[in-house]
């Protein structure tokens, strides 16, 4: 029977690609900063 | 195969982009919690604290500051003899910033009359105003309420919270510049 996960094949997806993955991280970071800013201005009024 | 590559990596992304997400809201979170506790109040001795409205100084509180210069004004930890100013009389000030307001220790227009250009850019900045105090002359309007020259704030500034003829409080209605 196949295997339908294997973690180890698909940690070298990130390996090799980490710098996107990373890309993706800061662009989360920032996005959920700046969500989070907008809220608290907004709910300043 | 290619496209299982691809999908991984996509799902991988995507994963990292939520975790990010995550992170840098509840950083976010952390951070502002951080900087509302070293804004707290400063407690003032009650026998400094006079119930009637101290004289204003007459400052030059339009003008501008010199870039970078900002200092936080002195609040009280509570209004005095308990009562607070409408500061929603102030026009751009609602109930969400007469709260912040209070929080930072001012509840009472002599006050703010007496802000500083380096303390107006320290709220302005805190409060993330983008300049409005300046723009909305907050200054300008509680020397006049404080005075009690409500004819002249209301030529310039509309009525302020004042009740209208049919009977409406109207919050900082601005009807002439």
């Amino acid at each position: 029977m196949n295997e339908l996960f294997n973690f180890n094949d698909t940690w070298i997806v990130v390996e090799q690609n980490w710098w996107l993955v990373l890309l993706s991280l800061a662009l989360g970071v920032w996005v959920g900063w700046v969500t989070c800013s907008r809220e608290r201005s907004s709910a300043q009024g | 195969m290619m496209s299982h590559y691809l999908l991984e990596l996509v799902l991988w992304m995507l994963l990292a982009f939520f975790i990010g997400c995550i992170f840098g809201y509840l950083a976010r979170l952390m951070f502002s919690d951080a900087q509302a506790e070293v804004v707290e109040p400063v407690a003032v001795a009650p026998a400094k604290v006079a119930h009637v409205a101290a004289p204003i100084a007459p400052r030059t509180v339009e003008s501008a500051a010199p870039a970078g210069k900002k200092e936080r004004p002195k609040g009280i930890s509570s209004a005095r003899g308990g009562k607070a100013d409408k500061l929603q009389r102030i026009s751009g000030v609602g109930p969400k910033n007469e709260k912040v307001l209070h929080n930072l220790g001012f509840f009472h227009f002599d006050q703010i009359a007496q802000w500083t250009p380096e303390e107006i850019e320290w709220v302005d900045d805190h409060l993330k105003f983008n300049g409005r105090i300046k723009r909305e002359e907050w200054t300008r309007q509680c020397k006049l309420l404080a005075a009690g020259k409500e004819e002249e704030f209301s030529k310039l500034f509309g009525t302020g919270g004042m009740k209208s003829k049919a009977g409406k409080t109207q919050s900082g209605t601005r009807t002439k510049r």
